[in-house]
């Protein structure tokens, strides 16, 4: 997952978040699984939305094996669904941060 | 500031003297009838005394609604849809929820710099209604303007306190709407970095204009206080130093450059916006502090007149925008000062073509 945008530029935020499923703990991969399946993500289509001032806007890559897909997201996110597949990214990917 | 003090009475209004000059000169009948009758209502002697002095000047009339903010802070109550439920209107009592707090009194400062400075009646110079939602998201780190209202997140707590902390970021996010209703111009490359360059130059200009400080007192910083303890950094930018910010482990080295030649070419956040803002940022900087005193007096007026100035283009680049200022330097303040605009940008490595002109402003 690619995170762009946001109030300020921080460099050392800019490289994307990679997450490993295979290499998850249970708890962080079933939580990820269960968001990818409940945002129907392989069957949502990327719209580039116009950027607001200082919104995040975030592109999601998934490959599951068999198939691959992309998502373009800005911010604010009102689908919980996909905004809750956001946060179980990131927070997959909060211990490989520091 | 370029107006002066019409009668006594001027001196006590809620309404500032250039305000009230400018109403007298435009505007529709209904308007000035609308408004006087709002006017009317209000008891005060303050009020009271602008009555007499609009219903002395033949022709009054008044934007739409009285010059008060209308604000409502909304809770997201950690959620992502927006706006959330209202939690503090306009006039209620304190919450006891720092962030609704903040965000009320900010949205008050930002109101109050921008009707007192430069007489503009909120967002859209009409009374826009101030809209905002707090604890937006989960340990969310931002704040952005989503086209018709401010949103603030809790921050994480880790590398990032709530962001209604900072003065300057609420009326970061206000001047957003302001620039957007003015100038319009694009999010992206050069004028995208002009936009976010003038909510930092109005963002400070808020926070000095409520601690009444001088170019030469101020700090210049956007977002003090905005990082926790654990971050090597003192706020997200500067306009006095950009580029020196922070320069911590995690969020790495503040890279805003100060003039062209640090200009960085970059397809991330929508061309470097948030990165070369740092040009017109110090060069708003070196003029403000050329010119001595508040920086809202010359430097500010100069800025806003250039926002608003109809031969600003929406896709502007730093050049345009600085023949601009220059141009409203002169028609405002004089050939002297046009000086001092030139002398800012050509420190910065953006050249003024030479006796740039106004050749008819949107609004005197
Ligand atoms: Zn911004």
């Amino acid at each position: 997952m690619r995170v762009d945008g946001g109030l300020a530029a921080f460099p050392g935020l800019r490289k994307p978040v990679t997450v490993d499923v295979a290499t998850l703990p249970v708890a962080r991969r079933e939580r990820l699984q269960r968001a990818v399946a409940a945002a129907d993500f392989f069957a949502r289509s990327a719209r580039p939305a116009r950027p607001a001032p200082d919104a995040r806007a975030y592109t999601i890559e998934i490959d599951d094996g068999t198939r691959s897909h992309t998502l373009a997201l800005a911010e604010p996110i009102a689908d919980p669904a996909l905004q809750a597949l956001v946060d179980a990214i990131r927070a997959c990917s909060a211990t490989d941060v520091g | 500031m370029p107006h002066a003090h019409a009668r006594g009475a001027c001196r006590c209004t809620i309404l500032p003297p250039a305000l009230l000059r400018r109403i007298a000169l435009r505007g529709t009948a209904r308007q000035r009838e609308a408004a006087l009758a709002t006017l009317a209502t209000d008891a005060t002697m303050r009020i009271t005394r602008a009555t007499s002095a609009l219903l002395a000047v033949p022709g009054t009339t008044l934007p739409s609604a009285t010059a008060a903010p209308r604000r409502t802070i909304h809770d997201a109550a950690h959620a992502t849809t927006l706006p959330g439920k209202v939690v503090r209107n306009e006039g209620d009592l304190p919450t006891r929820d720092a962030e609704t707090d903040e965000a009320y009194d900010g949205l008050g400062a930002t109101y109050a710099y921008y009707l007192q400075v430069h007489q503009r009646h909120s967002i859209d110079d009409a009374g826009m209604p101030l809209e905002a939602t707090v604890h937006y998201g989960k340990q969310y780190d931002n704040a952005f303007w989503n086209g018709t209202q401010m949103v603030f997140g809790d921050g994480d707590g880790d590398l990032f306190n709530r962001f209604t902390v900072s003065l300057d970021v609420i009326a970061h996010e206000l001047t957003h709407g302001v620039t957007e209703d003015e100038a319009r111009l694009v999010y992206v490359g050069q004028s995208g970095a002009l936009n976010e360059s003038l909510s930092d130059v109005f963002g400070s200009l808020v926070k000095q204009y409520a601690r009444k400080q001088t170019a030469a007192k101020a700090d210049w910083l956007i977002g003090e206080g905005l990082f926790t303890a654990k971050v090597h950094g003192v706020a997200l930018r500067s306009l006095k130093a950009p580029g020196t910010a922070f320069d911590d482990p995690l969020l790495g080295k503040d890279d805003q450059p100060a003039t062209m030649d640090g200009y960085v070419r970059t397809s991330a956040d929508n061309g470097g916006v948030h990165t070369n803002s740092g040009i017109p940022n110090h060069a708003f900087y070196l003029a403000a502090t050329a010119f001595g005193g508040h920086a809202w007096e010359k430097a500010g007026v100069i800025w806003y007149a250039a926002l608003r100035d109809k031969a600003l283009k929406p896709t502007a680049t730093f050049a345009a925008f600085a023949e601009r200022t220059s141009a409203q330097a002169d028609r405002l303040f004089g050939a002297t000062a046009q000086q001092v605009i030139a002398e800012a940008w050509r420190a910065v490595g953006v050249t003024v073509a030479g006796g740039a002109r106004v050749a008819r402003s949107r609004r005197t």
